[in-house]
């Protein structure tokens, strides 16, 4: 199948944009898009089914064939032959006067003779596991997951080269899915089928497909191999998507996507409000799908994939003889959460105040955003980083009150007062917005209070990077608790990336989205399997 | 809800056959109230069936004499006391006795036997032409939205007109203007026919203008029916499934469509029963046909007490029993609903 430009314009103004794709023979697809993504849309558009409500333009050519340009007769005819939809399951996909057996025989009597019926009948039953009683069965006397599984049926009956498939396990209990995608991949093997599989669950994207389209407001957002862009994504928005998948990360405390209000009509790129590491033009330009470095992968996004706001690359300290760190590298992109972990005195912290520009170092580069770090302005601006320190009693002035502590930053650079802003910031960190307590001096506040204080202070910068040196290591179990997820929420609701320097492996694994593990002074290396953590918690 | 499948059917059966259980208790009561209404009402009309015989009617010159007016009293059994008449009522009932008719002097049974295939014509072939006409109509506008909303409009207009007002234009167009049928009556008055098919059209010929009053009145309901019967098809997912399967046409609009739309209308068919007996009793007397339209009027007319309540009594029960069909009809629709 091969697309081109293929647009779609609802009445209702939901606009699928142009779009370009090919799919080989044999080849397994899936479009991933989370609900109203325009994913179904899609997948109608595809084989010319959305009749007059919606204006289609573009080409999709299956076998040769434009299968907008063929007459309805001859469409009809190649429909479940040599093409074919299975849609989204609900009750009413199926005739409710006719049983089962009828429904699918319909389908069969397009290629096969009377007789040969039965015998296709009970192959096809037989690998989906349904018992041959259902044939006679009525389709409100089947479950849902039954209905499921005939529906597909109806689909792949005639085996047709390409089979689109909406959601094709939505209803299905682990099992019966296993045994559908099973199913999927005996069928692409054998009968060299190919499949488009519409989901909004990346597991099932990541358990059959070859390649992966990711769908949002109806626009391609990345294309590529599904195993590197489940490993690697590129945009912002699969990021995201990924990182609240339970499926995949099934240990995490999950945090979706942020949720924005749209305010006004969107013109530039659809994701845009919801983006963390959107630019002005972005609410303006649609950006287009490129290919993303040298990799095999298309990406839209104005910002050419997700950023990477912080690189150290071989970074070396030493105190007089002795080398405390060689030659390190790390990454951080935009909006995750990075935990940089290791025994204590290995040089954690060393390497986080290099990180944060609070300690030279010998040799080495850090970019910021690409460009070289320049922390006496990065600690002074809007948009740039700050540290959140180990120890919060010494962190503060203790003589300051809590409404100068938070105002300090702003005062020294920004020469202005803004109680909003102090109030806004207190809020944010869950602490008192009451006069007392703004007048209450920090040396009075308890361990938990003045690290939420030293938090607030930071945010009111509002940092693209907060480094946070073990910042639950003073507080109890409920504090620390709360803590966590106050930073996690904190970085989920303003977007920016943090980097968490901790001994404690297990809050590292809760709150995430990458692990650096720091085993000795040369080597600092990236935990990407869950299995290779597990031993720490047996 | 963890339901294993065979206990969901069982669940469905029972739940089923208890809706239909009550659906009967409902027309069985119902059943009872009319007939109670049935013999108490003529009973409470002013008027009595002997008084009008000698005085209104003005055939009998000779007024009834006290003894004369007892003992038809007791000849009728409208004498004793109404309990006991009630129950000689029932009684008879029960073994299909009705009770002679005072106008007629003839069992009623046998009255509305004579007269019964006449309406049931007309109104069977109403309701059976209404049906058809009215699902021809639906099924012509679909996929036209501009021929549909003609017809809409037209049915809408048609359907607010009386049955017998259309009758009686029909009678002054077509019989008293043109005269190419003709004005009343079921058959040419002391013909001899001379053949089954002649007879047959003579019959056809007579009945035309009440059945065309009718069917252009009753006509609209099933239109009005089949169009959102056939809308709400139409727009059902497995009719879009069926097309993105690629069947044949022909199978999505028998085996899809119609088969499924066509629950509804039927349900609507029996449901028509009861105003299509309203709608051919006026017309029967519009038209002077000789159905039981007629021998009701005659017998409110003459106070025929007896007679009426046959009538009433086989008119209500018909309704009765279609409603309570078109009631069935209905429950086995919701069966696709029935989770």
């Amino acid at each position: 199948m091969e697309t081109n430009n293929l647009t779609v314009t609802y009445n209702n103004g939901f606009t699928l944009h142009p779009l370009s794709t090919t799919i080989a023979e044999g080849e397994i697809v899936a479009v991933v898009g989370e609900s109203g993504s325009g994913k179904t849309t899609l997948a109608k558009a595809l084989l010319n089914l959305l009749g007059s409500s919606a204006q289609v333009s573009g080409t999709v050519k299956i076998n040769g064939h434009n299968i907008f340009q063929l007459p309805a007769k001859e469409l009809a005819k190649r429909r479940s032959l040599e093409f074919a939809i299975c849609l989204q399951n609900s009750y009413e996909l199926l005739n409710p006067l006719l049983t089962v057996r009828e429904q699918i025989c319909e389908v069969l009597r397009k290629a096969y003779r009377e007789n040969e019926l039965g015998e296709r009948l009970a192959w096809l039953i037989n690998q989906v596991d349904l018992d041959s009683a259902v044939l006679t069965k009525y389709p409100h006397q089947l479950s849902g997951g039954m209905l499921q599984k005939i529906n597909i049926i109806c689909a792949v009956a005639l085996q047709p080269g390409l089979v689109i498939l909406d959601e094709p396990t939505s209803s299905l209990d682990r099992s019966s899915r296993e045994e559908v995608l099973a199913f999927i991949r005996l069928l692409n093997r054998q009968a060299k089928m190919s499949f488009l599989i519409v989901t909004h669950d990346l597991s099932i994207a990541k358990a059959v497909s070859e390649r992966i389209y990711i769908l949002y407001g109806g626009k391609l957002v990345e294309v590529g191999l599904t195993d590197e862009v489940l490993a690697k994504p590129r945009h912002p928005y699969t990021m995201g998507l990924i990182n609240s998948s339970m499926e995949i990360h099934p240990f995490r405390d999950i945090w979706g996507i942020r949720q924005v209000e749209e305010t006004a009509e969107q013109q530039g790129c659809p994701f845009y409000p919801r983006c963390t590491q959107s630019l002005p033009l972005c609410a303006t330009t649609m950006p287009e799908l490129l290919p993303y470095k040298q990799e095999e992968r298309l990406v839209a996004c104005n910002r050419g994939g997700v950023v990477t706001i912080l690189q150290g690359r071989n970074i070396s300290k030493s105190y007089g003889k002795e080398q405390i760190i060689n030659n390190l590298n790390l990454e951080i992109y935009a909006a995750e959460v990075v935990s940089l972990v290791g025994k204590s005195g290995i040089g954690k912290t060393t390497l986080s105040q290099i990180l944060a520009g609070y300690l030279f170092y010998d040799t080495g580069e850090i970019l910021f955003d690409g460009k070289p770090a320049d922390f006496r302005k990065l600690h002074r601006m809007k948009g740039g980083l700050q540290m959140v320190f180990q120890d919060p009693h010494s962190a503060i002035n203790p003589h300051l009150s809590v409404q100068e502590a938070v105002q300090e930053p702003l005062e020294v650079i920004f020469k202005k007062q803004d109680p909003t802003l102090i109030q806004k910031a207190l809020g944010d960190v869950g602490l008192p917005r009451t006069i007392t307590f703004l007048r209450k001096k920090v040396k009075h506040l308890s361990g938990g209070q003045k690290q939420r204080l030293a938090i607030a202070r930071a945010l009111v910068m509002e940092p693209r990077l907060l480094i946070a040196d073990e910042p639950t290591s003073m507080l109890d179990a409920s504090s620390k608790a709360n803590m966590l997820r106050l930073l996690k929420s904190l970085q989920n609701e303003h977007g920016f990336s943090m980097l968490m320097v901790t001994h404690d492996l297990s809050s590292a694994v809760k709150i995430s989205n990458r692990i650096y593990l720091l085993e000795n002074k040369d080597e600092l290396r990236e935990i990407t399997d869950t299995k290779e953590i597990a031993p720490f918690f047996c | 809800m963890i339901i294993n499948n065979w206990n969901k059917t069982a669940y469905h059966t029972w739940r089923k056959n208890k809706q239909l259980l009550s659906r009967f208790i409902i027309f069985l009561c119902s059943f009872l109230v009319i007939y109670l209404f049935n013999f108490f009402v003529p009973r409470l009309m002013p008027g009595d069936p002997f008084a009008h015989n000698t005085a209104q009617s003005g055939q009998d010159m000779h007024g009834l004499s006290a003894e004369e007016l007892l003992r038809l009293k007791a000849y009728y059994g409208l004498d004793k006391p109404v309990r006991e008449q009630f129950i000689n009522t029932v009684k008879g009932n029960l073994k299909l006795d009705f009770g002679q008719s005072i106008l007629y002097k003839k069992s009623v049974i046998e009255v509305i036997m004579s007269r019964l295939p006449w309406t049931v014509y007309i109104m069977l072939s109403t309701l059976l032409i209404s049906l058809f006409m009215g699902l021809f109509l639906a099924l012509l506008g679909i996929g036209k939205p501009k021929l549909d909303s003609y017809i809409l409009k037209i049915m809408s207009l048609l359907a607010e007109i009386p049955a017998f007002l259309i009758g009686v234009l029909l009678l002054f167009l077509f019989a008293a203007k043109v005269s190419w049928l003709p004005l009343a009556g079921n058959l040419t008055p002391f013909y001899r026919h001379t053949g089954v098919l002649e007879y047959l059209f003579d019959v056809f010929r007579h009945s035309l203008l009440p059945i065309t009053a009718l069917v252009l009145n009753m006509m609209p309901n099933f239109y009005f029916t089949a169009r959102t019967s056939l809308q709400t098809i139409l727009r059902k997912e497995y009719v879009f499934n069926a097309h993105a399967k690629g069947l044949a046409e022909k199978i999505i609009h028998y085996k899809y469509i119609l088969l499924n739309a066509l629950f509804p209308i039927l349900a609507r068919f029996f449901l028509s029963v009861g105003t299509c007996i309203g709608g051919t009793m006026l017309i029967e007397n519009v038209f002077a046909y000789p159905g039981l339209g007629k021998v009701l009027r005659d017998a409110v007319m003459y106070r025929d007490y007896i007679l009426i309540q046959g009538v009433f009594l086989l008119s209500t029960t018909v309704v009765l029993f279609s409603s309570f069909i078109s009631d069935v009809i209905n429950l086995y629709l919701q069966k696709d609903k029935l989770r």
